[in-house]
């Protein structure tokens, strides 16, 4: 069965999740955004970004290495990348401790 | 006015492959339907997602001087092996007057990549000849050198359509009769850069890949070398050597869509299919069988079934379509070569290759297959088609020797220069003001030139690239969908290829950067402009240490020469390169030690075939220029540019130019590398703003004459 994800602390998460927002606009190399232009909620592949599944690739490979996370690959991943809320969750719920 | 081109036969393959040391056995095996994939062996496999390669096992390097036994790359003898089979096959025993052309991804990678991620101060033994083989042009050097050869040459990359436009690129020079005799292919060794570049991108599959196949799961890299030996007609004839097939048409375009992604329509490959067919004059109706592509990833089959469909109508149903990756695997720059010898020999033997691994054929593609073993098949006409990161697809078309073919012609206009520009430490100069010494602009990256979201990832050779090109692309009247782009580089991106090999060898292969990994082939800066810019056109990168910029320019002409393109961007970019300073000054004439850190320059020239008020005819070039060639000057006020080293004096004092004034180019701090390509842009500079009305430019074995409203 589904695993609940561990309940935090609500700062934390958000901090998570602004860390996430860095990471998308460091490693994708989004040079005329800034982390806080990236809403929550909003779909990060075929939405605005204009980011592909290459970027989804990195991406994968970035949070796993900076979180000490593996997330799943192929199909099984679209869930977890469907929005920074999302993957913010999907790696709260990983993340050892 | 318009001449006749010349056939090109092909007389000889050669191929080194995970099939054998021979074409014969190859193919041979090829068609017993074996296949080359195994465990991989060359280095480590643990933590990737596929351990499967098909590697090549022993071959002869008695060719190897034992005193250089250190500074050949992989790469260089697997060329050298095949360039010798071919030559046997050809039955050519005096090599001296070859031209050779050259396609390759990762040149001496193999041997390098460990000296690259080492941290400096502990650098592994023979740090210093590993890195000596690591330029991509030095598997021409050791042909050269092997062969005697000392014609027409040339080292270019397209990524997996590098082989393939090697061969084209020879076709051009054959059919323009600037040649008669080339042997071109391409060469590429296993090495883990490229293995853990595509295992990051997803796309290897963990079982021996199957092309075609309803359960294809991507693909299986490769390693290998091919070389087919060209020659005109009337060279086969005068010979008396048995003609294995002709190659009788080709193409070579870009899809300006995505820098790893095909294009889905399969549009600009089936344009390509089809432009290669009517250069040879052939229909859909005379075709028999079809060498794919066929990597065995879900997209690139798809797209390649699509545009097959488009190019082939109805005949499709009929044409056999085999890919030779379930058993060669994916050989990268060495694949289009590597299945043109293979066409041909399907051609000649009346054989038509399986696609290994096929079982069930994916019923959407709708191709006619090859299960098992090879089919015999009367083949009167067969295409092999290349295509690759950045999106330079290249369709060559083969005949049956004994199909008899109508007179092709070609046009014999004199290339036209409408515009030149110089980059150099933050400053664009164009057309007339190429003439002054280029100085310092601002600081500031040349990515603020560019737009940020289309620009990600760009490294500074693709910002200057892309800028430079538009820079010239503003006085190009027609449609950039004509237009193609050749961009020159000595060493292409160490510097990202360092920080991606440190992450793999230190962190391990599941951190391998998947985004950065197609931009660290030496053709990304090409790829990345053509993208950007939308050029569909040829786009490919040339690799000839510092004269890149002219080998671009005399590759750019032969092309255009050819109607490849209405117009052509020629240049060379060299970014500064902190690996290239630290690890390669030692090696070099000047650098920081001989005054101060060098800048970084980029050059180019638009080349087209119309004719514009103001614009500047290009009257002669040669990439091997002799001094009784050269043209004696014609116009009173005729100035020479050359960097006046001993070949080009030499070269200038037996030819009827050895009294005309003499300039060297002005480069203070350009980087020796791009030093070649502001002098062409400087001598064409000098008759835009009045100083000369004839210009020639001579460096090394170049030369290109241009004049004023010719």
């Amino acid at each position: 069965m589904l695993r609940s994800a561990p309940v935090r602390h609500p700062v934390e998460h958000e901090d998570l999740k602004r860390s996430i927002k860095q990471l998308i606009v460091d490693e994708l190399d989004l040079r005329d955004l800034g982390a806080d232009d990236i809403e929550d909620d909003a779909p990060l592949f075929g939405g605005g970004l204009g980011l592909d599944s290459l970027d989804a690739l990195q991406l994968a490979m970035a949070v796993e290495e900076r979180f000490g996370v593996r997330l799943p690959e192929g199909e099984a991943a679209r869930p977890a990348f469907a929005s920074v809320a999302a993957l913010a969750r999907e790696v709260a719920r990983m993340r050892p401790g | 006015m318009a001449l006749r081109a010349e056939r090109v036969a092909v007389t000889g393959v050669g191929v080194v492959s995970a099939l054998g040391a021979s074409a014969e056995r190859t193919f041979e095996r090829l068609c017993a339907g074996e296949s080359g994939i195994a465990a991989l062996g060359a280095f480590d496999g643990t933590d990737r997602r596929s351990t499967l390669a098909a590697e090549v096992g022993s071959f002869d390097q008695s060719f190897v001087p034992r005193a250089e036994a250190d500074r050949w790359s992989r790469s260089d003898r697997m060329a050298v092996a095949a360039a010798l089979d071919a030559l046997r096959a050809a039955g050519i025993a005096d090599a001296s007057r070859l031209s050779l052309a050259v396609g390759g991804t990762t040149g001496g990678m193999r041997e390098a990549e460990e000296v690259l991620a080492a941290e400096p101060g502990c650098l592994p033994a023979r740090a210093v000849e590993r890195l000596l083989a690591y330029p991509l042009s030095t598997s021409l050097d050791r042909l050269t050198a092997t062969l005697g050869a000392r014609a027409h040459a040339a080292t270019l990359c397209s990524a997996c359509s590098s082989g393939a436009n090697a061969l084209l690129l020879a076709a051009c020079w054959i059919a323009s009769g600037r040649a008669s005799q080339v042997l071109a292919g391409g060469t590429d060794a296993l090495c883990r850069l490229t293995f853990s570049g595509f295992d990051a991108l997803g796309v290897l599959s963990p079982e021996p890949c199957r092309p075609f196949d309803l359960s294809r799961k991507g693909l299986t890299l490769g390693e290998g070398a091919a070389f087919l030996m060209l020659e005109s007609e009337a060279s086969a004839r005068a010979r008396g050597v048995r003609v294995l097939a002709w190659l009788d048409g080709w193409s070579v375009g870009a899809e300006a869509h995505h820098i790893t992604h095909p294009e889905p329509s399969g549009e600009t490959a089936a344009r390509l299919l089809g432009r290669a067919l009517q250069r040879a004059g052939l229909a859909p109706v005379d075709v028999d069988y079809v060498n794919a592509h066929g990597t065995a990833t879900v997209q690139n089959d798809a797209a390649e079934a699509r545009a097959l469909a488009i190019a082939l109508g109805a005949e499709l149903t009929r044409i056999r379509v085999s890919s030779s990756k379930g058993q060669l695997g994916h050989t990268l720059g060495a694949a289009g070569a590597l299945e043109a010898a293979v066409t041909v020999l399907a051609v000649d033997r009346g054989l038509a290759p399986p696609t290994g691994g096929l079982v069930t054929p994916d019923p959407e593609l709708g191709l006619s297959h090859v299960v098992g073993t090879a089919e015999p098949l009367a083949i009167r006409a067969a295409l092999s088609s290349s295509f690759g990161f950045g999106g330079t697809g290249t369709v060559l078309a083969f005949t049956h020797s004994g199909r008899e073919r109508s007179e092709v012609e070609r046009a014999a206009r004199a290339p036209r220069v409408r515009s030149v520009a110089t980059l150099f430490e933050g400053s664009l100069a164009t057309d007339a003001a190429v003439a002054s010494a280029a100085s310092p602009g601002a600081r500031g990256s040349w990515l603020d030139h560019l737009e940020a979201s289309r620009s990600r990832r760009f490294d500074s050779a693709s910002a200057m690239v892309t800028f430079g090109a538009s820079a010239v692309l503003r006085r190009c009247e027609g449609a950039l969908s004509d237009v193609g782009l050749v961009a020159g580089s000595a060493y292409g991106n160490v510097e990202r290829s360092v920080a991606f090999l440190r992450r793999v060898l230190q962190r391990g292969p599941r951190f391998a950067s998947p985004a950065d990994f197609p931009h660290l082939v030496p053709s990304a800066a090409a790829g990345n402009a053509g993208i950007y810019l939308g050029l569909r056109g040829p786009v490919l990168a040339l690799a000839d240490a510092s004269t890149s910029a002219e080998s671009a320019l005399a590759v750019a002409l032969a092309l255009l020469d050819d109607g490849q393109a209405e117009s052509i961007v020629a240049g060379s970019a060299e970014p500064r390169d902190e690996v290239v300073e630290r690890l390669l000054a030692p090696l070099k004439r000047t650098g920081p030690a001989a005054g101060g850190a060098r800048g970084e320059g980029a050059s180019f020239v638009l080349v087209t075939r119309e004719r514009s008020a103001g614009d500047v005819a290009v009257t002669f070039w040669s990439d091997a220029a002799r001094s009784e060639e050269l043209p004696a000057p014609t116009a009173p006020r005729a100035l020479v540019g050359s960097p006046l080293d001993d070949a080009s004096s030499e070269l200038l004092e037996a030819s009827a130019w050895r009294r005309v004034e003499r300039r060297a180019p002005s480069v203070a701090r350009v980087p020796p590398e791009a030093a070649g390509g502001f002098g062409v842009a400087q001598a064409i500079a000098w008759i835009l703003s009045g100083e000369a009305d004839e210009t020639l430019w001579v460096s090394r074995r170049y030369a290109f004459v241009f004049s004023r409203g010719a």
